[in-house]
Formats: C-alpha cells, structure tokens, sequence
C-alpha cells in the first residue's frame, strides 16, 4: 500500500542508542521495498536485527524518524502495529500447549475474527505449504519436525493478512535440506502473495537466493544496499568484497546466470543495405547459415534476411527483403532470452547495445554449452 | 471388639462436635490456601517481570524467613498483631504458604522458552493476554503442584490454629490430651490426614482434566 507515493516503510537518520551508550544505529536511512524480499545482512552487531525490531516497535529507535504509511511509527499503537506485521523467529516459537489449529489461529483470535473466517483461513494457509489440513490441524508443534514447524510458524505469521512479514533468521536452525527446501518455499509463497518481508540472515547464500533486494550493515551503518545482482557485480567496496566472497564474486556466473553479453558470437557474418544479393548468398553459402543480419552504415542493426526469400525472389539488393525481428539488449537476462527463443524460435538473434548499436548475433551452441556447465554444478540441488 | 463398638458409640454421641470442628478446620485451612492462592501467584507472576533484583531477592529472603519460624512461634507471634481466634490462625498459615506458592510459581513461568514468549510479544499478544493465554497454561503444571504441597502443609498445620483459640480439629487434640482421651486425639489426627488426602485427590484431578482439556485440542 503506498500513498500519494509515499513508501510502506521508511527510515530516516534513525539511530540506536542503548541504554549502556552503545550506539547499534548511526543515522540509517532506508525505505523498504514494497511487496519485495528485502534481506537485511551483515556479521554480527552490526544491527541488522535492531533495525528489524524497530519496525514492530519490539525495539524502539532513539532519534530519527520511522515512518510506516507516512505515519510517525510512534503514534502507533505496538500491540495493533505489531498485530498486522507477521513475526517469524528462528527459534520457531511455536505455543507448544496449542495445536497447530491454534496457533496458526492466534493472531486472528485476538482480532476477533469470525470463526468461519479462521477456519478457512487456516486450512488455506496449511495447504499453501503442503500440510493436510485434516492431518495436521489438531497436532501439537512436538508432533511435527523441524521443518514443518517452521513451515507453521510462517503461515502463523500470514494469518492475520499483515502487510508487513518481519522474518528473524527464520530458517537458519534447520538442517541443509529443509533449509533449501523452506527457502524455495519462501520464494514460491511470496509469488502469490507479494508482502513487504524484510528477512534477517548473516548467511550470504540465502541472502543471494531469496533477495528482492540486499541491504548490507556494518557497525550501524548500511554498506550497500542492491539487488543480489549489483552487489555482486558492482560491490561498494573492500568490505562488501569480502563480506560477499572471492569465491562467490569469482563464481558469480555459476551462481547467476550470466548475461547475453558473454555469449555474443562478434564475429558473425554481416550485410549492408547495399549488398547486393548475390553476395549475400554467396556469403551465407559459404559459412553454411541462412539467415544473416543486416546493418547500416553506422553499425546500427537494421534487421535481418533469410535464404530463403534471398533465393526466391529476384531482387537485386538486400534492402528489398528485410525483415523484421527485435533485436536484444546486450543486458538481456539469459532467462528472459529464453522465454524470447520459446515464443519465436527465431533462426538467429542478433544483439544491440544501449546505443542500439550492433554487437553480434547470439551464440547458441556456447549459450547451450554454459548452461549446461551451470546445470552441472548446481546438479544434487 | 469393644474398642470398635466404643469408638463407633463415641461418634454417635459426638458426630455433632465433631462435625463443627471438621468444618472450623477446613475453613481456616481454606481461607488461608485461597487467600494466598490470590495474592501469592500474582505477585510471583508480578515478580517475574520485575527488574529489580533487589526487590526480588528481599521478597524471596523474606518468605525464606518466613518458612524457619516454628508454628508454635508463629501463631503466637500473631496474637500482639491480631488478638486470639481466626484471624491470626489464617494470617499465620497464609504466611507459612508465601514460599512454596512464591518459588513454584516464579521457577514455572521463568521455565518457559523465552522465545515463546517472544513471539507472542511480537505477534501482537498484550502483556495481560500473555500470561493469560501463554504463560499461566504453560507455567500451570508448577503453579498447581505448589498449591497441592501448599495445601497439604497447611491443612496439617491448621491442627496447631487451635493453640489460638481458632478451633478446629485441634482443640479436639488438645482435649484429648488433657482428658487423656485417646478417642479424641486419634479422631483429630486421622480425620486431618483423610482431609488432606482427600483435597490432594481432588487437586490432583483437577489437574488432570484442565491438562487433559488441553491435550485433547479444544479451542479455548
């Protein structure tokens, strides 16, 4: 929900200061990315979690100002604010005197929602993750393992529909493997339901899995703030370097896919409007391809001929039988690349830059060869 | 045989007397366990949160004293306070509750997984509604077992409320004593024991079904 532009949540020169002097915040502005996985990380003490707290006012901010909807955080009353701002903590915190009927319900419980209401809204939210409602509704937390717990403890935060979900290192008590599989889960949940979740991790590897967006803290201040992919190709500085990886900044494209850039064959055969198409079928003969790219003077891509139509008719230049095909943008994301070579099945895809100047066409044979190199590594997943 | 005929004749004769002073002991014993039951739980919970440790420690020093004063002592201490009868029975074995009541339910609330307690405080559960629907339901296995002990000790020392002039099966121990009446003192004690056991049963079923309700995954 945003109003008059104003965004969800936002701070401004907010800082921390405890009751011992030890300052957590130095003046931090942010806005949190609404509807988006905002991940805030950082090594320890570095107040990521203060920062979190603040938003359901479990901790509260020395100066500055906080703003939710443009409202000054503290005219808001904690119990309501924290009522419609799911909580999700890592060590679960499920009431174990409950069965998981209740405690899914207990949010809306205390709101007074109907009884129906509850219902379906409980039984919605366990089939979400995959629990039979009918099997697990009236199961007490100890019956369930640690992932499934987990899994509880997520939608417990989902039931009373807050807008904002606050998510305390909630998956990094689990084993590897629920571990993986609640973040896929994560990511899948949020496709549907598109919530402001501002997740708390000291583990880059989620953070780069899960992350709309990372915000990266040290001693109180925000390092860098990107999504997962600028800070892996363009990180700040030293820290952030270090904080990421070597490993991950050398591997960025086995963890990433990479962008078309890398998988542009330059030296692809060319025309100009002013070949004639005799030569233009001798040239394409002569590298065995039929379809061949057409530039203008300038090196601007223009659009492409086939083999086919050069054959049949009896043109004399290739300016008479271009077609049109869109070309791609050099910082194309490979998967929309993809969807593109789904759709159209074009023959061949030429690549532009920015200034709409022509690159190359897209190697498909490397493009098969890198993806099948990043399937491999990323096998056993 | 005749001591059984005798015994039996005793309590036709006497089953009135008797009667009362059953009655006079439970209701001392009663008042003085609700009594505490009503002020101590809500202080050990109230202490739970306090932040002061001085303050706590003094509360727990305190009924720790409380506890070393011999019965006899007790009750007479109360009578330059409270005069002679019911008053200083109840206050003295209301004092004599303050620890176990104190220390059971302090040590089963602060038992609880602290992150329980977290996530309700974040999910919107206002203090009261915490202890209410998290605390007290968690903490009540503890809670129940200090009443229980609570109840026992005080049911047996009810017998000394007497000495004060407050009645109970006491006096008929008492009685027995100076009338070297064995009847007496042996229907004093062993109807002390079957009330305490009896209020041990009935506790303990209590207990037991306000669990069960709890197990059985009704929606409370």
């Amino acid at each position: 929900m945003t109003i008059g532009g104003i965004f969800l949540i936002k701070l401004e020169k907010v800082s921390k200061v405890y009751a011992d002097g030890f300052q957590a915040l130095k003046e931090i502005d942010l806005i949190f990315e609404e509807g988006k996985i905002n991940v805030l990380i950082g090594p320890s003490g570095c107040g990521k979690t203060t920062t979190m707290k603040m938003i359901n006012r479990l901790a509260e901010h020395t100066s500055g100002k906080l703003t939710i909807d443009g409202k000054d955080i503290k005219e808001i009353d904690p119990i309501e604010l924290r009522r419609r701002t799911g909580y999700v903590i890592q060590s679960i915190g499920l009431f174990p005197h409950m069965t998981i009927y209740e405690n899914v319900a207990s949010v809306p419980k205390l709101l007074k929602w109907d009884k129906n209401r509850i219902n379906d809204k409980v039984d919605e939210l366990l089939e979400m993750v995959h629990l039979d409602p009918e099997k697990y509704k009236h199961k007490y937390p100890s019956e369930l393992s640690g992932g499934q717990q987990q899994r509880i403890g997520v939608i417990r935060a989902l039931a009373a529909e807050p807008t904002t979900i606050l998510m305390d290192e909630p998956f990094s008590a689990l084993d590897p493997i629920s571990k993986e599989k609640l973040q896929e889960e994560l990511i899948r949940i949020q496709k549907e339901i598109k919530k402001t979740i501002i997740f708390v991790t000291h583990d880059m590897d989620e953070a780069i899995k899960i992350a709309d967006e990372i915000i990266l803290m040290k001693d109180g201040v925000i390092v860098q703030k990107g999504t997962p992919e600028e800070l892996l190709t363009n990180p700040a500085n030293e820290f952030v370097k270090q904080f990421i990886g070597q490993d991950r900044l050398r591997n960025k494209n086995k963890n990433l896919l990479p962008s078309v850039k890398e998988f542009v064959q330059s030296d692809f055969p060319t025309v100009t409007m002013q070949t004639t198409i005799k030569d233009a079928v001798e040239t394409m003969q002569r590298n065995n391809i039929s379809y061949l790219p057409v530039l203008n003077d300038d090196k601007r891509y223009i659009g492409v001929i086939s083999l086919y139509k050069a054959l049949d008719k009896s043109t004399k230049l290739v300016e008479e039988i271009i077609e049109n095909q869109s070309p791609i943008l050099e910082n194309t994301k490979i998967r929309s690349v993809f969807t593109k070579i789904e759709e159209l099945n074009p023959a061949i895809l030429p690549v532009v830059s920015h200034a709409e100047k022509y690159l190359g066409v897209l190697d498909r044979h490397t493009l098969f060869l890198a993806m099948s190199q990043v399937i491999g590594s990323k096998s056993g997943v | 045989m005749n001591v059984i005929t005798d015994y039996i004749e005793y309590w036709q004769d006497r089953y009135d007397s008797i009667l009362a002073y059953v009655l006079q002991h439970i209701t001392i014993s009663f008042v003085a366990i609700v009594l505490a039951v009503v002020i101590i739980i809500p202080l050990a919970i109230y202490m739970t949160k306090m932040k002061n440790e001085k303050v706590k420690n003094a509360i727990f020093s305190i009924s720790n004293i409380l506890q070393t004063i011999p019965t006899i002592a007790m009750l007479a201490l109360m009578i330059p306070f409270l005069g002679i009868g019911f008053k200083p029975a109840v206050a003295a074995l209301f004092l004599y509750a303050v620890l176990p009541l104190l220390r059971n339910t302090y040590s089963g609330i602060k038992s609880i997984d602290q992150s329980i307690v977290e996530s309700a405080k974040g999910m919107g559960f206002s203090a009261f509604q915490r202890i209410l629907i998290i605390e007290m339901p968690l903490a009540f296995p503890y809670i129940m077992s200090g009443i229980r002990t609570t109840s026992v000790y005080i049911i047996s020392w009810a017998e000394l409320a007497a000495v004060v002039g407050a009645g109970g099966l006491g006096d008929l121990i008492l009685a027995g004593i100076g009338f070297n009446d064995k009847k007496m003192i042996f229907t004093g004690t062993i109807l002390s024991i079957l009330i305490a056991l009896f209020l041990d049963v009935v506790l303990g079923r209590v207990e037991k079904n306000i669990l069960k309700k709890h197990k059985g995954g009704s929606t409370i």
